[in-house]
């Protein structure tokens, strides 16, 4: 018996031990994350974290100081320009390691070596867009500039030194209780950092960015629709836009021309309809406001530079605030944890930002090919080689997935064996085609390039110089200088298109729909001190239809800019304080724009039911502003989205991908359309013609019941911010490191973008004055680690609409008086 | 007094372990030792010293760290681990802990029995 208890005494706990030691299945070590010394509680931040101190390192060139700040802004004082980046890699990897390494494993497609078999389906994703593919191109280009080349070299070894990455094996240094407290919940390691992780974490962007488009959708929509109601639902323009260039611009250069004429507008363009995409109904949510106003029409006479990029709000932030001093050159910015330089910033003479082009940079070939072999392509009248690429997706707890990635001079063919729901479906027909993608994303280019001139930046010339390198992802760069001069330039590499080329699928053994050659620079829409006082950008046209070359988008913005542009026609002498209320304006433009027509369509619900009669007044004396704790926007935004779901049932399908017509072209055609337009008619009652009025009647009778029964689980769910809910989720998804809910206003399509994921990612204002006087914030905080004070501590003040003052310091005894702690490196 | 002079030297032993070596050193070099040696009057008796030890060592250090941080990390875990607080997931934890040491003990005291 006694023997039985001692191997019951051992084995029990032995068992027990070895499973908190190693993680079962999906749970990570628990043992080890729990131990109170060098587990989670290793991750919480005390105030020997704050303590100044030299740091060790074992690269004796290195040599600077780094003040961080009361808000835990790192100032960089660097000796030299090695010393800069490898300071700015070293601080960043320190607070921001996990989100970097993570990341780049998703740029990579490198998930499933983590994570196990369910993400096999997004690593071979990555890889078939090429994303590694186009890092490799992005750093062989870089290669040639041995500034940058040496730029990101520095920034990849303090990255490293942080890590204390041993250069023979390329593993950590660092102990079990200093890696983040995410390597730990996911039971996985830090590796080496590289400058082509750099290179991915760039291509990531430019996939947020550019990584989408309708062409599929549209070649869909084009055999669904008649051709009326596809120019009126789908056009690439349209009379009364606000373009990003005033209409006052001439483009009076002699533009580049095409002698081959492309096969997109006629009969043959890829006829078949596609069911290999995926349904875009849910709209991409990226966006972004800039503007600059002129030094006429500000109250101190210095322009103002305001910028605020709207993409996915996370934990820990896209954004990583940090100033750069070397010399004569001074910047401050928000830059992106894994590249090095400022993105968006200032310096003393200038100041810069960006929005999305949200012009199309992405099209698709259909690839015949020669045989099974898929060594060669149909292209003209012969053959083209194709080139292989073996991907290996390693995935943990499961055997390698290979997949040879088959590359065109196009670009990688994403999908194989096309299925074609009402072509030929000839099983050797359809193993010998694919379906190719083009992405500007994956050509060469040296973005980096742009934002390490750009932080070194003068003036108007040395602006225009730094953005000549950017190419993809297209954005409109927004300019001012202390001299006085504003000017905003929509910069990328755009390929030269005939009319219509690209908004389909393209015939990839038609030589006429390839590209023709790119838009020459110069030619790229750009304007500097216009006229009216400012200039500004919200995703909307970049021109008017006078620009001599043909583009079009995946989603061009409609409303957000005619309140940027309305609001500063009017302003006189502005404020810093104006240019606050503006990020924050909540005025709903589409809502006044599209209610009335609903109102106008909508029978008295007042003799019948007093409920809604109670929600229609409400709706009838609401100022369409989008406030956090207001019941009419909610009203509204259900209401018209039980319309816009009914009205384009026609789009709605399961296996077919289409999308629906965005807001602006909705509301027109409830303007234009007649009330029995047949895509009025809901397609699932046959026996039945409704009208436009049928829709508007039925929507608002839906919206009265939903209201009625989410009053019923909590009376306050009702509140726009409750039913809009926003919440800035931890990268990795995990509530408790997220903050759910968070209580503000706007909306997409209102100055204020902030929707359910997405929002004013950085908020920047900046007077060109001198001293600069600079305001940001963003929905974050400096830390990533989730037990430090600083991991969130923004987000309720950027909710409730301040700003930090942001202190580019002359030297390091003016960063010393704002000192939290210094970190010494000599 | 025997046993209180086990208890805090246990204590004391068990924090040096757990900064110095993994974790599972305290059940091997600590609770099984204790066990062995210590010769206390029953495995029960031995049992509740060695939970005792493991318990107080990490609730302690828990503690302390805790309120060092403002709880920002330990509510963040606890949440995270749907716990109703962060005192809850100390509690349960160490708790645990001190069954596997208490566990380790008994064998050690059954050990020395049989030697």
């Amino acid at each position: 018996m006694r023997y039985i208890k001692i191997l019951a005494c051992i084995v029990i706990p032995a068992l027990v031990i070895y499973f908190l030691d190693t993680g079962i299945g999906s749970l990570p070590p628990l043992g080890k994350l729990m131990d109170p010394v060098n587990g989670f509680m290793a991750n919480a931040e005390t105030k020997t974290a704050f303590e100044s101190n030299t740091v060790d390192i074992t690269d004796p060139s290195v040599k600077g100081t780094i003040v961080m700040d009361d808000r835990l802004v790192p100032h960089v004082f660097a000796d030299d320009e090695r010393s800069l980046y490898y300071l700015q890699g070293y601080i960043t990897a320190k607070y921001r390691l996990w989100q970097m390494d993570i990341q780049t494993r998703a740029a990579a497609g490198r998930l499933s070596e983590l994570f196990g078999p369910k993400f096999i389906e997004y690593d071979i994703e990555q890889r078939r867009k090429g994303m590694i593919f186009g890092a490799e191109n992005a750093l062989a280009t870089i290669k040639n500039n041995p500034k940058l080349e040496a730029c990101i070299q520095a920034y990849t070894d303090g990255v490293n030194a942080f890590m204390q990455i041993n250069e023979t094996d390329g593993k950590s240094g660092l102990k079990y209780a200093a890696y983040p407290i995410e390597f730990k919940l996911l039971n996985y390691q830090p590796e080496a950092w590289t400058p082509l992780k750099t290179a991915l974490l760039l291509k990531y962007m430019a996939s947020t960015l550019t990584g989408f488009d309708d062409d599929a959708e549209m070649t869909n929509l084009k055999k669904l629709l008649d051709e009326a109601d596809f120019n009126a639902l789908y056009p690439d323009y349209t009379t009364g836009i606000d373009p990003i260039i005033p209409t006052e611009k001439i483009y009076d250069f002699d533009a580049a021309t095409t002698d081959t004429l492309a096969s997109t507008t006629s009969d043959v363009y890829y006829k078949k309809v596609l069911d290999i995409f995926e349904q875009q109904n849910q709209k991409n949510q990226v966006g972004s406001n800039n503007w600059a106003v002129g030094g006429s029409k500000t109250k101190n006479g210095y322009p103002i530079l305001c910028n605020d990029p709207h993409l996915q709000l996370n934990l820990p932030s896209l954004w990583f605030e940090i100033q750069l001093q070397l010399g004569e050159m001074n910047c401050y910015g928000a830059s992106l944890p894994g590249a090095p330089a400022i993105v968006i910033g200032f310096n003393d003479d200038i100041a810069w930002g960006v929005t999305n082009a949200q012009v199309d940079v992405r099209d698709w070939y259909t690839i015949t090919y020669q045989d099974e072999t898929k060594s060669a392509y149909k292209y003209g009248n012969g053959w083209r080689k194709t080139n292989k690429r073996i991907e290996t997706v390693n995935v943990r707890g499961a055997a390698a997935v290979i997949d040879t990635v088959i590359y065109t001079h196009y670009g990688p063919v994403v999908y194989e064996n096309v299925k074609m729901v009402d072509g030929v479906k000839a099983k050797d027909k359809a193993a010998r085609e694919g379906m190719a993608m083009r992405w500007l994303a994956l050509e060469k280019s040296e973005e980096v390039n742009t934002f390490y001139l750009l932080n070194r930046a003068k003036n108007y010339d040395d602006y225009r110089h730094a953005i000549s390198y950017f190419s993809c992802p297209a954005q409109n760069f927004i300019f001012a200088s202390h001299s006085g001069d504003i000017a905003i330039t929509q910069q990328g590499k755009f390929p030269l298109k005939q009319k219509g080329q690209g908004k389909f699928i393209l015939d990839g053994a038609n030589p006429a729909d390839d590209y023709q050659g790119y838009i020459p620079f110069e030619h790229n829409p750009t304007i500097k001190n216009p006229s009216r006082g400012f200039c500004a950008s919200a995703n909307q046209h970049p021109t008017d239809s006078t620009y001599p070359y043909y583009y079009t988008s995946f989603d061009f913005e409609f409303y957000r800019n005619r309140v940027i542009n309305t609001t500063l026609n009017k302003i006189t002498g502005a404020t810093v304080t104006d240019m606050q209320n503006l990020q924050q304006n909540n005025f709903n433009l589409a809502a006044s724009e599209a209610l009335p027509i609903l109102l106008a369509k909508l029978a008295d619900p007042c003799r019948t039911d007093e409920n809604a009669c109670k929600i229609l007044t409400e709706l009838k004396e609401w100022n369409y502003e989008n406030n956090a704790v207001d019941l009419a926007p909610t009203y509204y935004q259900i209401w018209w989205d039980t319309l816009y779901n009914l009205m384009w049932d026609e789009m709605q399908s399961e296996t077919i991908a289409y999308v629906k017509p965005n807001t602006y072209f909705t509301v027109e055609a409830m303007r234009n359309f007649h009330d029995n337009h047949p895509l009025f008619d809901f397609k699932l009652t046959a026996n039945k013609k409704e009208t436009f009025a049928d829709l508007v009647q039925q929507s608002f009778s839906s919206m009265i019941s939903i209201c009625d029964s989410l009053v019923k689980a909590d009376k306050n769910v009702l509140q726009w911010y409750q039913h809009k809910h926003t919440n800035i989720m931890h990268i990795s998804q995990i509530p408790a490191f997220s903050k759910l809910m968070v209580k503000n206003g706007g909306y997409r399509n209102i100055v204020n973008a902030t929707s359910e994921t997405h929002g004013p990612s950085w908020r920047m204002i900046v007077e060109l004055s001198s001293p600069v006087n600079a305001f940001g914030i963003y929905p974050g905080g400096q830390s990533g680690n989730p037990g430090s004070k600083y991991y969130d501590n923004f987000v309720d003040d950027w909710a409730a609409g301040k700003y930090y003052p942001l202190y580019l310091f002359k030297d390091l005894d003016a960063a010393g008086k704002k000192a939290l702690f210094t970190l010494t490196f000599n | 007094m025997k046993t209180a002079i086990i208890i805090i030297a246990g204590i004391i032993i068990c924090y040096l372990l757990q900064t110095l070596l993994p974790i599972w050193w305290i059940f091997v070099l600590l609770t099984l030792l204790i066990g062995y040696v210590s010769k206390l009057a029953s495995g029960w008796k031995t049992f509740f010293v060695c939970w005792l030890i493991v318990f107080t060592t990490w609730i302690v250090l828990y503690i302390l760290k805790d309120i060092a941080n403002d709880s920002v990390m330990s509510s963040k875990m606890a949440n995270l681990f749907s716990m109703k607080s962060n005192y809850w997931l100390f509690g349960i934890v160490s708790a645990v802990m001190g069954i596997l040491g208490g566990l380790t003990g008994v064998a050690g005291y059954y050990l020395s029995k049989k030697s």
